[in-house]
């Protein structure tokens, strides 16, 4: 699209609603993820081309997950336009897809960032970090990098960074539904181990169960002690 | 087409249905119809621990798997309209576990659903293939 299409326009080149600008009406594009910027991609010759996507940044305990998803661009099967943001699918439909996307794969990476590097990098680095061993796991090496919203400049891949990406493009998404069921496995297998907080329920997020417990216990090992409300219960 | 299940009631809105006999009738309406398309039926009645499927058939290089629908009246939506989300998550598990148990399959795969209308009386007032019913 022309630079002075997008001018007129209060969505961006893939038809997201651009920071600042104002909703016109119903103006939530219905809009399912693509392999619109894919194909484009296909192309220029890449062959390779991963999602990547990351969970858990907000959850004041527990990992930060992120995923790299390369599908055949191929795919067509029944189940791939019910693939959206893994934040509009219900629990029990992400645990639906999750397998279909591990088998119809060329390749999966998953990535995990400990609570205790998050405390001494913080959470921006750990988010790179996580992206960062997601995509070095890729058993298939990747040729492009689609990411959502993050830049990658130590890969030294070729890359793109895509505003809203998770409900853009297709990889993307996968990205997100791998890396969200991933980490709400390990919140429910770390419940066992840390009883008392409801992780299996909350995954770590801040809910009212969850700040009530946080005050009652403390902080486990697991818990962020970095983030505000998990600091203020240590004192 | 004459088949006809034998457990109805004469009384206009008593009705007895036995449901078992109403889907089997339709799904014996829906193969003669799918075969008169030129379908190649695989297999009928495919069941696993996460569900069943009522035909797989094969036509255009497609595998095709198909659920029946079949109701005796509208009154509560159309046949194809009773199909749910969940019964759709158990048709792609089963039509997966499916593919990945077989050899020689064609290369790319859809549901369809094939809606039938009977009258009260137990006649075939419509028969219709919905393709790609999912999605």
């Amino acid at each position: 699209m022309a630079e002075k299409d997008c001018a007129r326009l209060p969505y961006g080149e893939y038809g997201q609603r651009l920071k600042g600008e104002p909703l016109t009406g119903r103006s939530k594009i219905a809009q399912r993820p693509t392999f619109i910027e894919e194909r484009r991609l296909e192309e220029q010759g890449y062959r390779f081309i991963a999602g990547i996507d990351e969970v858990g940044r907000g959850p004041l305990a527990g990992p930060i997950v992120a995923a790299a998803v390369i599908l055949p661009l191929s795919l067509n099967t029944p189940w791939l336009p019910m693939v959206r943001d893994s934040k509009e699918l219900t629990p029990r439909r992400r645990e639906f897809l999750f397998p279909l996307i591990g088998r119809a794969a060329i390749a999966i990476g998953v990535g995990y960032v400990p609570p205790d590097v998050i405390d001494s990098q913080g959470i921006i680095r750990a988010t790179r970090m996580a992206m960062c061993s997601a995509v070095e796991l890729l058993p298939r090496p990747s040729d492009f990098l689609l990411i959502d919203h993050i830049s990658l400049p130590e890969l030294g891949l070729p890359q793109k960074n895509i505003i809203k990406g998770d409900s853009l493009s297709l990889s993307i998404a996968c990205a997100s539904i791998i890396a969200k069921v991933s980490r709400d496995r390990i919140m429910v297998a770390l419940d066992d181990v840390y009883p008392g907080y409801g992780f299996a329920r909350h995954k770590g997020y801040a809910t009212r169960e969850h700040l009530e417990n946080l005050r009652r216990w403390g902080a486990c090992p697991i818990h962020r002690r970095c983030f505000a409300p998990v600091r203020e219960c240590i004192r | 087409m004459s088949h006809s299940p034998k457990v109805l009631c004469p009384r206009p809105g008593m009705y007895k249905v036995n449901r078992r006999e109403v889907g089997a009738l339709g799904e014996k309406v829906a193969r003669e119809y799918l075969e008169g398309l030129g379908f190649f039926i695989r297999e009928t009645n495919f069941r696993l621990r996460e569900g069943e499927i009522d035909i797989i058939a094969e036509k255009d290089d497609f595998l095709i798997f198909i659920e029946v629908r079949t109701r005796m009246s509208t009154s509560f939506g159309t046949p194809e309209e009773s199909v749910t989300p969940s019964k759709i998550e158990k048709l792609i598990t089963v039509a997966q576990n499916y593919i990945e148990t077989h050899e020689d399959l064609p290369p790319s795969w859809r549901i369809d659903v094939v809606a039938v209308e009977l009258t009260p009386k137990g006649k075939v007032s419509r028969v219709e293939l919905i393709e790609n019913a999912v999605s």
